[in-house]
């Protein structure tokens, strides 16, 4: 047996536990980190096993055989079947920051009166249950104390529910964000979590090993015992098993913890759920698995054993070390449950209760005010909780009560169902299944056979039965059920729907926004929405609002664009939600912020639910809308950038190209009037747009961005056309740039062939000139005409290397090589070549040539002429370089591509001449020491050999020199011709 | 609201499955843990359908 003081240090070091690890996630990142992992969040839906199942579970199936893991079962099959309804649910909760099934039905029924009647129906169904889970401690305790102390420990539950309330208010009140509370809940929940299951299994372990010896011991025991067998097979009490795994199903949207955890829990930690599909399924199973062994080695110990299994097993055994982990786990599934429920139900009396029957007064602090009420109500719900506890003093009695609190979370099943599936649910339909579904329940539970039955004269108190075996039981909870359902069909057929209500239902349905972000307010300024906001917040908690809610979507002070008011309204309304509940954050902003137009003819709202609908048209209309989805998707992926707009200039469609041609992505570009988009697009969207013009060619943006635009207008088929223009850019850069190619490739070709005519032309007057010239001074041999006829000859021999320049230009201009029969060059012997003839002419500049060339590249290029591109590369070069300067030639091959670089250290290129340097007759050199056809036949021999020539001046690191770089196709193996 | 055929093929069988399931169960014997075998199954039934949703993106009903 464990004393009081023992069990007193053992809570005492729980709570130490508790609070510490809630310090330490606050305080060290490595714990944050670790609350985050999505195992975390797992871990934490085991809160569905509480002190109450952790305890009784082998009592229930004492009782009620197999049934009783119906609890277990039910909320598995709510899990594995996650996509029929917690997963929309979630994706609800999520979108719109609902945190409790109230804020659900208030949101889906518009309807202020629905959030405030299901939180009243909810807290009232809770507290008998949250009474359990003391009463169950209680009785656990005392079950573990001597027998000479069997009073009723309430310095324990008091403590405990002290510290429960302790937490709650810590983590309800505490100043940071929603995000991290929640987390540090998740992690709470998870470690208490952790601990009870690790209890169960070293309760689960000691009963097969260390009471039976083994497993195979165990299935002797129960040979030799048949009658337990049977019991959990066929148990004497058979229960209505259907209704029970259909209640407990209800439970996980009902019971204000579970709904907690799993959809509040999962919003604020955003969290992928896919995973809890089958993580909380294994965690009960992990959690059932230890319950037969159990009961059956404590039967095996004493067969008329009373209480609870685990405690009388371990007090058979005096194991006290097991008692003290039974103890350590059931507080653990206690405290998780109290906490949360505290929070829960604080959240929603706050939320739907008191702040509908007492506004907030914008000339109090209403962060403070909200402080106040939240801990008044954890206090409140705590003290209520422990004096039910104190009150009806009787296991039973509470535990029928907390059975009742599940059946009560059966009536929720319709709304919700309806809410997914049913748009046409309206507000009073619900409220009348409600009303119908609790009357029906009610009715039956005073029937003589009811689970109430009449008022005991000893403890004045209904005395209420839970055998759930009886067909009234089973037949109340069908029968409410099914009177629900018929109400809320029937009102709802006969009432009408407000547009608003019919807004929301088919958002829900369709698992939509309804509120996207393409409303148009009537303001753009922050100060203005903060300035809106203080009749109801206040003026400092509205501008404090307003600034997060800026912070949060990285907007400054001052104008706002059509976006950023819509990103800002939604930032505000997921705060404002948190903080007072949707109903009063709707009022709030609908209040502050109203809408200019109805959110049914917004076309991208109307886009949004034409796509959620999907594959569920069929017949013409799904041909149809895969029409559409298909015309849509050719406009988006339309290699034309394309837009359209209406008579406002606001765009209302913005394909992918026209984002890849602007920089300018969808989402900033929609509903934005076409004046602010970004420079210089806005401006000239906006003159085109309005002008008269239906086409617009080559338009120059920017520096080097060719563009052509066009514009159509869109006509409608609608009773209320509106004029809407369709634009299109062509994007034709690339087209402009080989365009401009071409112009200079034509103008050197025609150059080309003038120059091989002047040649032709020239060359035999020329050479007639200097025969007469050379007779001459033949004849004269000495006097001034000797000397003017020897000028003539040096003047004729110049005019001649020109014509043989010119010849060259004109011969490589109309050069077709054959490299299969020309074969390749070696790059390296071409490059020794080049540099030894230049070198010969002693004339000239001296330089050095460097060459740095690995032997055995070869490019697909007669020999001759690469020795020709060579030597009018390096003499310009050497023409450029002072003397004793180096110029490097290095070469190198790519793959298919061999690169030859010819660098100098000369004064460079100015970089206005460098597009020109290519032309023929252009250069730089004085006047009669060169031709300006040097670079010019480069360029041709490597056009015709499919290179490339680029010139970069200065070179790389350096204010001077010349990098000519050239590209030649590299030889293939089979170019070998020589 | 969207649900993926296969998971409602499945539920449905484990629907129509579930008298035969519930049998095999009640007649187990000293086999107890028969009931968690089909709890097991059924998880990883699910959870199998919920990978191969995931990998394939089937066609919803």
């Amino acid at each position: 047996m464990l004393s009081a003081g023992i069990l007193l240090i053992i809570a005492l070091l729980f709570f130490a536990a508790w609070f510490g690890l809630s310090a330490l996630i606050d305080i060290k990142k490595y714990w944050q980190d670790l609350t985050r992992k999505p195992a975390a969040y797992h871990i934490s839906l085991g809160i569905v096993g509480s002190a109450w199942t952790f305890f009784t579970m082998t009592n229930l199936v004492q009782d009620y055989g197999i049934s009783a893991f119906s609890y277990y079962i039910g909320i598995s099959a709510v899990f594995l079947s996650a996509p029929l309804l917690l997963l929309p649910l979630l994706q609800l909760c999520r979108r719109y920051q609902l945190t409790s099934l109230a804020d659900l039905m208030s949101f889906r029924y518009r309807s202020p009166l629905a959030g405030t009647i299901t939180a009243l129906l909810l807290i009232i169904a809770s507290m008998p249950f949250y009474a359990l889970q003391l009463e169950t401690l209680a009785d656990a305790a005392n079950q573990m104390m001597p027998s000479d102390n069997q009073a009723r420990p309430y310095w324990l539950t008091t403590l405990f529910i002290a510290f429960c309330a302790a937490s709650a208010l810590q983590l309800s009140t505490r100043q940071n964000a929603s995000t991290q509370r929640h987390q540090n809940l998740i992690a709470l929940i998870a470690f208490s979590t952790l601990l009870k299951i690790i209890a169960l299994l070293i309760i689960g372990a000691f009963a097969i090993w260390g009471v039976f010896g083994g497993l195979e011991d165990l299935t002797q025991w129960l040979e030799a015992h048949p009658g337990h067998l049977q019991g959990f097979y066929q148990p004497s009490v058979t229960p209505s098993y259907q209704i029970l795994v259909l209640i407990f199903f209800a439970s996980m949207i009902g019971m204000p913890h579970l709904f907690h955890m799993t959809f509040a829990g999962a919003t604020a930690s955003g969290r992928r759920f896919e995973n809890a599909r089958w993580a909380l399924p294994v965690l009960l199973l992990v959690m059932s698995l230890p319950v037969l062994p159990t009961l059956w080695a404590s039967l095996s110990l004493d067969p008329n054993s009373q209480g609870f299994a685990a405690i009388s097993m371990a007090n058979n055994r005096h194991a006290q070390w097991l008692n003290a982990i039974t103890f350590v786990g059931g507080l653990a599934a206690a405290a998780g449950i109290l906490v949360v429920l505290n929070l829960a139900l604080s959240t929603m009396l706050v939320n739907h209760i008191l702040l509908q029957f007492a506004p907030l007064n914008p000339s109090q602090n209403i962060y403070q005010k909200l402080n106040m009420l939240r801990r008044a109500s954890i206090i409140a719900i705590a003290c209520v909780g422990l004096i039910l506890f104190v009150v009806m003093n009787d296991a039973d009695k509470m535990q029928g009560f907390a059975l009742l609190s599940f059946a009560a979370s059966l009536q929720f099943l319709p709304g919700c169902i309806a809410l997914l599936y049913w748009r046409g649910a309206t507000r009073e339909g619900f409220l009348a299944g409600l009303f119908a579904g609790f009357s029906v329940w009610t009715l039956f539970a005073f029937f003589p056979d009811g689970v109430l039955t009449g008022l005991d004269s000893k403890s004045q108190w209904f005395t209420l039965k839970l055998d759930v075996s009886s067909n009234i039981w089973a037949l109340s909870a069908a029968a409410s059920l099914m009177s629900n359902v018929i109400a809320l069909l029937l009102v709802s057929w006969l009432s009408n729907m407000r547009p608003e209500e019919r807004r929301v239902a088919l958002a829900c349905v369709l698992n939509t926004t309804n509120q996207s972000n393409e409303h148009r307010f009537d303001t753009h300024s922050a100060a203005d929405i903060a300035q809106r906001l203080a009749p109801t917040l206040g003026e400092t908690p509205a501008k404090k609002e307003v600034k997060r809610a800026l912070h949060q979507i990285k907007a400054n002070w001052g104008h706002l664009s059509d976006t950023q008011v819509s990103q800002l309204i939604i930032a505000l309304r997921i705060n404002l939600t948190q903080l007072l509940g949707p109903v009063i954050a709707q009022q709030t902003l609908s209040n502050a912020l109203p809408f200019e137009d109805d959110v049914e003819g917004d076309i991208v709202y109307l886009e949004n639910q034409l796509e959620a609908v999907q594959t569920k048209l069929q017949g013409v209309t799904g041909e149809l809308r895969t029409m559409r989805a298909n015309y849509q998707s050719m406009l988006l992926e339309l290699p034309i950038g394309a837009l359209t707009y209406d008579k406002q200039l606001i765009i209302s469609s913005w394909n992918r190209t026209i984002a890849d041609i602007t920089g300018i992505d969808q989402q900033h570009a929609l509903r934005q009037h076409l004046s602010s988009l970004a420079a210089p697009w806005g401006a000239l969207l906006a003159e085109f747009a309005t002008g008269t013009q239906r086409h617009a060619y080559k338009r120059l943006v920017g520096d080097a961005r060719w563009i052509n635009l066009h514009k159509a207008a869109v006509e409608r088929h609608t009773s209320s056309p509106q004029d809407e223009q369709f634009l299109l850019i062509e994007d034709i850069s690339e087209t402009q740039t080989l365009e401009q190619e071409l112009i200079h490739s034509e103008r050197l070709a025609s150059i080309g062939r003038l120059a091989a005519g002047v040649a032709h032309e020239i060359g035999n007057p020329i050479t007639g000139i200097a025969c007469l010239a050379q007779n001459l001074d033949f004849d004269v041999q000495e006097g001034n005409a000797s000397d003017t006829a020897r000028e003539i000859l040096v003047q004729t021999d110049r005019v001649n290397t020109i014509v043989r320049s010119l010849m060259n230009f004109a011969h490589g201009e109309n050069y077709v090589g054959n490299f299969d029969d020309k074969g390749r060059a070696d790059v390296a012997y071409c490059c020794r070549e080049a540099s030894k003839l230049l070198a010969l002419d002693k004339e000239k500049t001296q330089v050095v040539f460097e060459l740095a060339c690995p032997e055995g590249i070869n490019a697909a290029i007669d020999p001759q002429r690469l020795i020709q591109l060579l030597i009018n590369l390096l003499s310009n070069a050497r023409d450029a370089s002072q003397p004793e300067q180096t110029i490097r030639i290095n070469v190198l091959q790519k793959h298919d591509v061999v690169q030859i670089d010819v660098i100098d250290e000369g004064e460079g290129i100015p970089l206005d001449q460098q597009e020109k340097i290519f032309e023929p007759f252009f250069t730089t050199k004085e006047p009669g020491s060169g031709t300006g056809l040097g670079l010019s036949l480069v360029y041709s021999i490597v056009e015709q050999h499919s290179g490339t020539i680029a010139v970069q001046s200065p070179t790389e690191n350096s204010v001077r020199g010349t990098r000519f770089v050239i590209t030649l196709p590299a030889a293939s193996e089979t170019n070998t011709g020589n | 609201m969207l649900i993926h055929r296969s998971t409602i093929l499945i539920i449905l069988a484990l629907a129509l499955m579930a008298p035969f399931l519930r049998d095999w169960v009640m007649t187990g014997g000293t086999a107890w843990y028969r009931l968690f075998i089909v709890w097991l199954f059924i998880i990883m039934l699910l959870t199998w359908n919920q990978r191969l949703i995931k990998r394939k993106g089937q066609p919803r009903a």
